[in-house]
């Protein structure tokens, strides 16, 4: 698990994140994952204007590699423009959020544009140079992670092009389970209706008037997915196609739908399961690209439901300022109470309340038995706001160096309370942690989201935000169990000298949720040691990396992981200066689409006669779209009323003055 | 010998100069005129094409409409009622705040709506978090929002998403003082579903 998928696990413990989008959102952001439920459209090339004129789709090919944790996905979209006027689009595609995009290929007849990465400012003079010039041109960019639009420039009438992207992104693996998701779901329309101008549409809605007739409805997809588990398999399904599967060896095997091509409906789910294990698993899976060896280290926790979970400390730290009377309060007692009695007898807890000053309610951690439960949720009951904010002070007394030997200590910060003194805060925490985890829940409609995640990240945990009252009590009942569920903690991997991990710090590993590493090491590193302390004891493996599953594509993982570690340093105050060129370089050298980095594409010669126009009032540079799925371009909203008012009135009364100069001028000779 | 007086006087000249001015003027007013009236009397219209609409049969407002009335918005704390039309086009906005073609349903996903700043939407100005909005679909079934925020952003280098869970997004020009339109900015009002009042 990256940085990311660390962050990603907060996510996951929202319970908001869907099988195969495991992101890398810089601070969790509200309502990103919600959004991420929704199948996204597999690509759509909207020429510019007013947002509604779609190129026609003719069909796309889709190949999947999987290797591991790893998909590699290849899709080749074709496109025509049926209008008759030359034109530029965007081309868009939405993105598992850590996805890694590193290849753009256009196609127009028989011409082939291979896209190069270049600095952001750069590839856009390139593109906007090139569609001036009347040439082919296209460029990939993207300034939030999980949408990227592709501009492409001189589109003749009638002509077809193909767009080929290739992207990598981890799948998701969550209760025992791997998941694979294709986006094919289109955003919704109507189809059948008429062009722009023409009548007879009685139902549905009025048809994009780029669309024509079916060409959407049908818009086939030829799919297929090559996957090697690096696991044995127990059994490989999808849930929304009926499936042909072609064993090819232990763990390998080739997938397609029966149907062959398939209309693009639905999204396209494969999941497979490996055979269960007691203890967690380690896995490598590693390349060597210029002399440098990538590795991506993956520890699977046990089966779920046999999985030996460890005992914990908990210590439940609630803010009772005055800022939480209500329904906040309200909520948050509802869902402590329930955290409570999800202890089981063998778990000790305490409770921190603090306003202005701070209450522990046990001077030791007690032990969970039931009638200490019931006790403590009577007391949780009479939970009232009111107050100041300390909450430096109920840190102070949660993060008291206590390490719990066996257990896993875990803090959980519940507030809505914005702080000030971060900085101080952030140092206390780092100063004091000791072996407790520190996870924040921030509640209301406003928490200083930067300070909850630094706290968490600092305090190796998660953070939780809850935007939406109504949904207190769920989603942190989601956190709840899935803190519950910690198979080990301790998690270290002997790195060797100049190896680069992501993260660098590995989180404690809990059920249903494996930990990815990626890390660069020297090329002749031969061996890795995990080790982790268990339940039932330590534990330790040795990975033979020359044995391990050469995976490519190993290496743009690792250059995707260290690229969110560096935007991350940003959020953490670190100057751009610093940042960027270490960005710029690891995305050159790996190909990688980023914040500061695109893909650009130019034909060599001019195809666009000089007197035709090209068709585009305005083709954007960017798209910043963390959480977009589907979008559309804003319509333009303004008429020229006011203008045309303004105009007519300047002009009346200049007609008005120049009357009176005239006539004045018979008067005096 | 008499000097016959030349035609061309610099009075007639003003004279014609103020007639040009005062034509072209009329004009630039007149249309100004036109685009409310326009915008105005459309509503009309299509207050009637939404009374013959029902769940599955769009009603065409006038004979040569491309578009009809899919959705009637309304603002009861700023008396605000709407015919929403179909497809975000120049043609739709010209006569009624439009429903972005591919945007959900009212109800069943995201929802955007554009209007013009100037006409239909020009009560986003007053609009605030917390004002209630109802969307009514054509099969009678309503819709209620609250609104949740208001931003600005620039079209250039941000698009709408259309994705997500069921909420409500109106879009407008901004600036609504701006003299030129074609600007780049627009305002994004979002609004969470509430169960109904």
């Amino acid at each position: 698990m990256g940085i990311n998928g660390w962050r990603q696990h907060g996510r996951v413990l929202l319970g908001a994140v869907v099988a195969g989008l495991l992101g890398a959102g810089a601070s969790p952001a509200l309502g990103a994952s919600a959004e991420q439920a929704e199948g996204p459209s597999a690509g759509t090339l909207v020429f510019s204007g007013d947002g509604e004129h779609r190129a026609t789709r003719l069909g796309s090919k889709v190949s999947i590699d999987v290797n591991g944790m790893v998909a590699r996905v290849e899709v080749r979209q074709r496109f025509r423009n049926t209008g008759e006027q030359w034109r530029a689009g965007r081309y868009l595609f939405p993105l598992p959020e850590d996805a890694a995009v590193d290849r753009l290929r256009i196609e127009v007849g028989d011409r082939l544009i291979e896209g190069e990465i270049q600095e952001k400012s750069q590839a856009k003079a390139t593109y906007e140079k090139a569609k001036d010039s009347g040439k082919q041109a296209s460029l990939v960019s993207q300034q939030r992670p999980n949408l990227f639009t592709t501009a492409v420039a001189n589109i003749g009438p009638g002509q077809t092009i193909t767009v080929h992207i290739r992207y990598r992104e981890r799948l998701s693996y969550q209760d025992g389970r791997f998941s694979l998701r294709f986006p094919m779901t289109l955003t919704p329309r109507f189809t059948g209706g008429p062009h722009k101008g023409s009548r007879g549409q009685e139902t549905g809605e009025v048809t994009p008037p780029m669309a024509t007739e079916d060409a959407e409805a049908t818009n086939p997809v030829d799919l297929e997915v090559d996957l090697n588990a690096g696991l044995a398999l127990d059994r490989i399904a999808s849930p929304s196609h009926a499936i042909d599967t072609e064993r090819r060896g232990e763990g390998r095997i080739r997938v397609r739908p029966s149907a062959g091509t398939v209309p693009s409906d639905r999204d396209f789910v494969l999941r497979w399961v490996p055979t269960a294990d007691d203890a967690p698993r380690a896995q490598v899976f590693s390349e060597i690209v210029d002399g440098q060896r990538y590795t991506q280290l993956m520890v699977m926790p046990p089966a779920t439901d046999r999985a030996e979970t460890l005992p914990r400390e908990v210590i439940f730290v609630i803010d009772t300022s005055g800022s939480m009377q209500g329904a906040s309060i309200r909520q948050a007692r509802r869902a402590l109470a329930d955290a409570i009695t999800r202890l089981t007898p063998r778990d000790r807890f305490n409770v921190v309340a603090y306003d202005g000053e701070t209450r522990r309610w046990y001077s030791q951690p007690v032990q969970a038995t039931k009638q200490q439960r019931r006790q403590t949720r009577r007391r949780v009951e009479n939970l009232g706001a009111g107050g100041g904010t300390r909450i430096d002070r109920a840190l102070a007394k949660t993060l008291d160096g206590g390490d719990a030997a066996n257990r896993l200590r875990q803090a959980v910060v519940i507030t809505d309370g914005a702080v000030s003194n971060e900085a101080q805060l952030l140092e206390q925490i780092r100063r004091d942690l000791g072996g407790t985890r520190l996870f924040t829940v921030g509640i209301g409609s406003a928490p200083n989201s930067y300070f909850m995640s630094e706290a968490a990240e600092a305090g190796r945990g998660t953070t939780t935000t809850i935007g939406n009252q109504a949904d207190i009590e769920a989603r942190m009942g989601e956190l709840f169990r899935e803190l519950a569920g910690a198979v080990a903690r301790d998690v270290r991997v002997d790195w060797p000298a100049q190896a680069q991990p992501y993260p660098s710090a590995i989180p404690d590993l809990y059920a249903g949720e494996p930990l990815v590493v990626a890390a660069r090491l020297p090329p002749d590193t031969k061996a890795l040691n995990v080790s982790a302390r268990l339940p039932t004891g330590p534990w330790q493996r040795q990975l033979d990396l020359s044995e391990g599953e050469s995976a490519e594509g190993v290496s743009v993982l690792w250059a995707r992981a260290r690229v969110e570690a560096l935007m991350d340093r940003l959020q953490q105050g670190a100057s751009e200066a610093e940042v960027r060129p270490e960005v710029i370089d690891t995305a050159k050298r790996h190909r990688l689409v980023t914040r500061y980095t695109s893909l650009v594409a130019v034909a060599t010669e001019r195809v666009r006669p000089e007197d035709a126009a090209l068709d585009s009032e305005q083709v954007p540079n960017n798209m910043p779209a963390g959480d977009e799925m589907a979008s559309a371009q804003m319509p333009q909203t303004a008429t020229p009323a006011r203008r045309s008012l303004l105009i007519g009135c300047l002009m009346l009364a200049l007609a008005v003055v120049v009357l009176v100069l005239g006539r004045r001028e018979r008067v005096t000779p | 010998m008499s000097v016959s007086r030349p035609v061309v006087t610099p009075r007639r000249l003003a004279l014609a100069a103020a007639i040009g001015l005062a034509l072209a003027g009329g004009y630039q007013v007149a249309s100004a005129g036109w685009i409310h009236a326009k915008a105005q009397f459309a509503q009309v219209l299509l207050e009637g094409a939404w009374a013959r609409s029902d769940g599955d049969r769009v009603a065409r407002p006038w004979p040569w409409a491309d578009t009809g009335p899919v959705a009637r918005l309304t603002v009861p704390a700023l008396g605000i009622d709407r015919i929403v039309l179909a497809g975000a086009s120049g043609e739709s906005l010209a006569f009624g705040p439009a429903k972005l073609a591919a945007s959900a349903p009212p109800g069943q996903g995201h929802t955007v709506l554009a209007g013009h700043r100037d006409t239909h939407f020009a009560f986003l100005r007053r609009l605030a978090p917390d004002h209630r909005m109802t969307l009514e679909r054509r099969d009678g079934e309503r819709v209620s929002y609250r609104v949740a925020s208001r931003r600005v952003v620039d079209s250039r280098d941000q698009a709408l998403a259309l994705a997500g869970p069921n909420r409500l997004s109106l879009v407008t020009c901004y600036p609504f003082d701006a003299v030129n339109p074609g600007g780049p900015m627009r305002l994004v009002i979002t609004a969470e579903p509430v169960s109904a009042p």
